[in-house]
């Protein structure tokens, strides 16, 4: 995966979460303050109109800075800090072993900005566990992300908005998790 | 959904725009920062902001006495920490800058980062983070309400005394040791850049220990008469404070009618006088809203010659009563 093509994906996930913000909204509601979808949206057109391309480490840098000066909340640091993160160890010829670096990365940077570890509820339950899902199955499906964020679903949340309403937080998936899905399979397209 | 909007993804820049229309002293800049038009030239500059959707907070206390700027979210988010950097610059006049945060996990890790850069540029920069919500048990996620307020006050005296940062950081952090809030709503708010409602309500239920990001509340009960919900919030605040005289907030959240306030008022202060309990200043009105929720929160702070002083000092703000 080159510039060009991973600069493709940044900016089809423009669609992506224009498609899913009410779902994310939706889901946002029930554990936290429903504004999940529209910042995500929010930070997804402006890298559509703003990261205008170059390497891949330049594209993941860029849609970075992008994300952390637009979506705001808890999720624009996290993201946004990730993908410059990220740019640090791309190649400028993304393969799968160099993806999987890159996850690593990304869910390191999760951790200690978000002070979070597993089975917290978070976006970290999903992206802690996707290397592994790229070592094992070498390719990151939809179905197979949507399970891992379909695990946050019975958690109990002690991060985050949603760990105000503790036991009541089970029943629904974390909106962050169910983001982060979306994010990685299109990091994760095409490279099977 | 009804609402006074144009164009939903315009909310903050709309609001922003007539913003700027009805206070002559203030200026915007970067879009989101809201700074005073006559810039203190000494004294430790504050900073503070979080989502809009609680006016008049925190746009409304920059003025003389209170806030040198505020960092305006899109409704119920953090802002950017390149905004919260952009207000550190614009403010900070040499004496340092002091952060006065709320806490919510997106606000902290936003305004640090900012805290961080601004410090890497050289700026001397202190934050402290507000949290007064004892509807939350675990002390360190109780989340920051409408006590900010009186923190923004407090923090805006003891600048204009000419009290160093880390004096004032000092001060401030031993003031919120006794500050306690807890909320409640009869209606959600509507949420205009979702079109949500924040929840559901059936028509004879209540939230208790709400935030004021359209969330629900942590209990759901039977709605009750006044007194008795009077009564209940502050059982929750007795489990925390057991000092016979008061710093009293009444809190509207944006929807409640003035008549209801004090009607509230009359009951908390009832309540009180039974819990012989004095209360050595009242402030009462809509502090730090919820957008339109149908509510109210209750603040008690210990009393305190200083603080005291500092609620009654000058402010250019109207909406500090």
């Amino acid at each position: 995966m080159n510039g060009d093509k991973l600069l493709e994906k940044m900016h089809g996930l423009k669609s992506v979460f224009d498609e899913k913000e009410s779902e994310l909204t939706g889901l946002d509601r029930e554990i936290g303050d429903g504004d999940h979808g529209v910042n995500m949206k929010r930070g997804f057109s402006a890298v559509h109109e703003k990261v205008s391309g170059g390497t891949a480490p330049e594209v993941l840098k860029q849609t970075g800075m992008t994300l952390m000066s637009s979506i705001g909340g808890a999720s624009g640091p996290l993201y946004g800090f990730s993908f410059v993160k990220m740019s640090d160890v791309a190649k400028e010829d993304i393969d799968k072993e160099n993806l999987m670096e890159m996850l690593d990365v990304f869910a390191d940077t999760v951790a200690s900005k978000g002070k979070v570890e597993g089975g917290e509820k978070t976006m970290y339950d999903v992206i802690s566990k996707s290397a592994e899902l790229l070592k094992e199955s070498g390719a990151l499906k939809l179905d197979d992300l949507q399970a891992l964020a379909q695990e946050t679903e019975d958690m109990i949340a002690t991060k985050g908005r949603a760990a105000y309403f503790k036991e009541q937080s089970k029943g629904t998936i974390d909106p962050g998790a169910q983001s982060a899905v979306y994010i990685i399979h299109a990091l994760g397209e095409g490279m099977e | 959904m009804k609402k006074l909007v144009n164009d939903r993804e315009r909310f903050l820049a709309d609001m922003l725009d007539g913003l700027k229309l009805r206070d002559e002293n203030i200026d915007i800049i970067e879009e989101t920062v809201v700074v005073r038009k006559n810039r203190k030239e000494s004294g430790v500059a504050l900073v503070s902001g979080g989502g809009s959707g609680h006016e008049p907070a925190h746009a409304g206390y920059v003025a003389e006495g209170m806030l040198d700027a505020a960092v305006c979210g899109e409704v119920f988010t953090s802002p950017t920490p390149d905004k919260v950097l952009a207000a550190i610059k614009a403010v900070d006049n040499g004496d340092g800058v002091l952060l006065i945060i709320k806490n919510y996990s997106g606000d902290v890790m936003n305004f640090e980062m900012a805290q961080e850069m601004a410090q890497a540029e050289g700026h001397q920069v202190s934050s402290v983070i507000v949290r007064d919500d004892v509807a939350i048990d675990n002390k360190e996620q109780r989340r920051g309400v409408a006590g900010t307020v009186i923190v923004h006050k407090y923090a805006g005296y003891l600048s204009d005394q000419n009290t160093p940062l880390e004096e004032i950081v000092k001060k401030v952090k031993g003031m919120m040791e006794s500050l306690y809030s807890i909320g409640m709503a009869i209606a959600p708010c509507l949420v205009p850049t979702t079109g949500e409602y924040g929840f559901d309500l059936d028509e004879n239920e209540m939230e208790i220990g709400v935030g004021i990001h359209g969330e629900k509340g942590i209990y759901r009960e039977q709605s009750e008469t006044v007194d008795k919900i009077v009564g209940r919030l502050l059982d929750e605040l007795f489990k925390h404070t057991d000092s016979s005289r008061l710093i009293v907030m009444v809190n509207g959240m944006g929807g409640t009618p003035e008549s209801e306030l004090s009607i509230v008022t009359n009951y908390v202060m009832k309540k009180l006088q039974e819990h012989d309990v004095t209360v050595s200043r009242l402030l009462v009105g809509d502090y730090m809203t919820a957008l339109d929720m149908q509510g109210f929160s209750l603040t008690v702070l210990d009393e305190d010659q200083e603080v005291l002083d500092s609620l009654e000092a000058e402010t250019g703000s109207k909406y500090f009563k």
